[in-house]
């Protein structure tokens, strides 16, 4: 179910009359003008609903004889709430490919022919900047202070701010034997 | 203002307080579209009102200009309706269909409303 559909489905659930046609229907499939006795409503109002419900999913139709049937659709009221909180939603990616058009903004802003331009005063942005500079280093290997100093002159002349930046920042690891690269940041 | 065109009014002023009240009702008890139905018959009561207040304007005491006046915009006025209900039946919209029914009933209901105290 995707995140539209869920949310018309929740619309659709959430008005007593509809809860009270899918009950009916729970108990028997139903026609159009029994469902309208049963629940005290006028028939157009009842099929008013039934394509609501119809639409989200809810309920399916079938003739019978004269009659055309309505019967709730089980499929759809067996997926799991926690399920359609844990799918990827379309929202998120778009955040995603908001978030990436703004790295490369910042990047762009800040770097020009490789070179660091100058270290941004916001913390939201520099740590753009230093994750960018991370991409350097190797994952799973020891660097000595030393080497860590050449890489990130490689970028910017102020690599003592820069270095500790990024271990303050997470990037970077530090120990009495040298630093690395730190997984997942 | 005779007497009859008071009651009208009054008849009216007491269907659309009903409304109002179930309108209200319904919100409550989570039945939101059934609400919205209700909003509309309400404005299609006032849009009658309004109708047969100016009809009383143009008139002024004259009884059957009004009667003539108001059936006139009774018929005109729901025409559109009538035409909304048909493509939508056409196109299978239920929704619409709903919608454009309840329009048309509640001008046939002022309509009769009107037959009894005015004719």
């Amino acid at each position: 179910m995707t995140e539209n559909e869920a949310i018309q489905l929740f619309k659709c659930l959430a008005d007593k009359s509809r809860l009270q046609i899918l009950k009916s229907l729970a108990v028997e499939d139903m026609y159009v003008e029994r469902l309208a006795e049963r629940l005290g409503l006028s028939a157009p109002t009842i099929s008013f609903h039934l394509k609501k419900l119809s639409d989200a999913g809810a309920v399916k139709s079938y003739k019978s004889q004269y009659y055309m049937m309505y019967s709730l659709n089980p499929a759809i009221f067996k997926v799991r709430i926690l399920d359609i909180l844990q799918q990827e939603s379309d929202e998120a990616a778009l955040q995603e490919r908001r978030d990436a058009e703004y790295r490369k903004k910042v990047l762009d802003a800040f770097f020009e022919y490789g070179k660091l331009k100058a270290i941004p005063a916001q913390r939201k942005k520099e740590r753009i900047v230093l994750a960018y500079i991370s991409e350097a280093f190797e994952y799973g290997r020891m660097y000595s202070e030393r080497e860590v100093n050449l890489i990130i002159s490689d970028f910017h002349d102020d690599f003592c701010t820069i270095r500790r930046d990024m271990i303050s920042e997470g990037l970077l690891g530090r120990s009495s034997v040298g630093y690395w690269r730190m997984e997942g940041k | 203002m005779d007497s009859s065109q008071k009651t009208f009014l009054a008849h009216l002023e007491e269907r659309e307080k009903d409304i109002t009240q179930r309108a209200a009702r319904f919100r409550e008890e989570g039945r939101a579209d059934e609400s919205v139905f209700e909003n509309i018959r309400l404005n299609i009561y006032e849009i009658f009102t309004t109708v047969f207040g100016v009809a009383e304007k143009n008139c002024g005491g004259d009884r059957a200009a009004l009667r003539d006046f108001f059936l006139q915009k009774m018929e005109q006025i729901p025409e559109n309706w009538k035409l909304s209900f048909e493509k939508a039946k056409e196109h299978g919209d239920a929704k619409k269909m709903h919608i454009e029914g309840i329009k048309l009933e509640t001008a046939q209901e002022i309509r009769n409303i009107f037959e009894e105290d005015i004719m």
